[in-house]
Parts: C-alpha cells; sequence; structure tokens
C-alpha cells in the first residue's frame, strides 16, 4: 500500500470540490474516479512540477469539477431502486388462520367457525394485511360451518 | 432556439465516446494520463480529461476494460487500462455499425 502523495493546496481543494460534486454519483464509479483522478494529478504533477504553474496546468488539463460530475452516472435513488420487499404477514393474520384451522378441529362448537369467518371478513373490508391469507382463512371458517350445519341436520333427520 | 455547437457535441458524445476509449485501447493497456493523451487533449471527443474517468470506471464495470496496477518509475502505481475480449467484440460491432451510420448521416446532410 502506497500512501497517498501529498499535492499542493490548490491539487487538495480540486480534489475536495471534486468529491463534493461527485456526492450524488453511483458509489462505486465516485470511489474510482476520485482514485483514478488522483492518480492523473500525481502523474501529471510529476511530470510537469508541482510548483503553482504545475498545479494550475493539473486543474487545466482535468476540467471544471461540474463536467466531471455532469459524465459521472447518478446514483440510483435509494427507494427506487431497492427492489419491493415483499409485504409481511401480519401476526393478527397467523392468528386468524390459526382460528380457522382450529374451527376445522371444533367445528361441533361452530361459534369459533363463526368468529374465525366474522374475523376474516372485517379484516378484508378494512384492506389491512395479507389478503390471501384473510381469503384461506374465511374458506377454512365456511367450510367449518358448512360442516357444522351439515351434523345439525344430520341429527335433526336422525331424531 | 438554435443549440450551440458545445450542445451538439454533447448530444453526440453520447454513446461514442466509450468506444473511441475503446478503440485507444486497441494498440495495448494505457494508463489514465497516457489514455487522455491518445485520445487528444485538444480533440473534440472529451470536454475534459476529468472526464474520462467516470466512463472508465463505467467500461470496467460493464467487463470491457479491466484494471492492473503497476508499479511507475515516477510516483504511486499506475492503474493501466486493458481490453477484455468482451471489450473488444462491442468495439468491433460498433466500429461496423459505426461505418454505415456515418455514410447514411454523410449522405442525407450533404447539400
Amino acid at each position: 500500500m502506497t500512501a497517498a502523495p501529498a499535492f499542493p493546496p490548490l491539487v487538495e481543494a480540486y480534489l475536495a470540490d471534486l468529491e463534493h460534486a461527485l456526492a450524488a454519483s453511483e458509489p462505486r464509479e465516485r470511489a474510482e474516479t476520485l482514485a483514478a483522478v488522483r492518480e492523473h494529478a500525481a502523474e501529471s504533477l510529476a511530470l510537469h512540477g508541482s510548483d503553482d504553474a504545475g498545479a494550475r496546468r493539473v486543474l487545466d488539463e482535468l476540467g471544471p469539477v461540474d463536467a466531471i460530475a455532469a459524465a459521472s452516472t447518478p446514483a440510483a435513488p435509494a427507494a427506487a431502486g431497492a427492489p419491493a420487499a415483499p409485504a409481511a404477514t401480519p401476526a393478527a393474520d397467523v392468528w386468524l388462520v390459526v382460528l380457522a384451522v382450529a374451527s376445522l378441529a371444533l367445528f361441533v362448537v361452530p361459534l369459533v367457525a363463526a368468529a374465525a369467518v366474522i374475523w376474516a371478513v372485517v379484516r378484508l373490508r378494512a384492506g389491512v394485511g395479507n389478503r390471501r391469507v384473510q381469503t384461506l382463512a374465511l374458506a377454512v371458517g365456511t367450510v367449518s360451518l358448512v360442516g357444522a350445519a351439515a351434523l345439525y341436520v344430520s341429527h335433526v333427520l336422525a331424531g | 432556439m438554435v443549440p450551440s455547437s458545445d450542445v451538439v457535441l454533447t448530444q453526440l458524445r453520447k454513446g461514442v465516446v466509450e468506444y473511441c476509449v475503446l478503440a485507444c485501447l486497441r494498440s495495448g493497456p494505457a494508463y489514465g494520463l497516457e489514455l487522455a493523451e491518445r485520445l487528444g487533449a485538444t480533440s473534440t471527443l472529451l470536454t475534459s480529461e476529468g472526464t474520462l474517468y467516470p466512463l472508465l470506471s463505467r467500461l470496467r464495470q460493464q467487463g470491457w476494460v479491466t484494471t492492473t496496477q503497476v508499479a511507475s518509475p515516477m510516483g504511486p502505481p499506475r492503474r493501466y487500462y486493458e481490453l477484455t475480449t468482451e471489450g473488444r467484440a462491442a468495439l468491433e460491432t460498433f466500429t461496423a455499425t459505426w461505418s454505415r451510420f456515418t455514410a447514411d448521416v454523410r449522405t442525407t446532410l450533404e447539400p
């Protein structure tokens, strides 16, 4: 690892300006551009002398920092650049499914199924949480209710 | 509004200069300052030499050039840029297309 060369103040100020001008550029491109411009400056200063005239010559070669920034790729906006995360299933919807499945096992007690169906309908109408999970719970709860009704009817007919 | 020649140049450089940089690497690897000289300090290809570096970074990320650090006799190590096989192929495609394109432009523009 070679230590960064000490630049004349004029060049240091230019590099600081460039770093600032590239603040909104794509991070990797920004880092590589800064490193390459530093190398260019060091090479050119070694060639032409690091006095004031040499420093001005280097800055003339490199050109305005704004022109370099304009030639760089803008960084992708964080929100737009990142892929949308899949919506997490809220705990309420998980419990809703648990209740619906439990109602299937306890279909002789239709109160549980009725609670699952009502809760699922309320959440679906509210437009909150995971709709697919809520629809599943609604379907399972309905099956439980139908089962309970069938059991009741068969009892009545048998009685 | 009539555009200035600078505005026209800025538009024309887009999609062209990167291939000119690749073409300058055809003869062999070069470090930044050397590459800037090959492109011609006074040519219309670059706004200024500094604008070469974001472009080189993109070419490297695209896999069209690779970089290697080589010790320099006069200062910090030099970052040499070298054309990859893919970069050479991209340049060939561009060169063939460019010939047809410029011929058509010339034919259209000639009075």
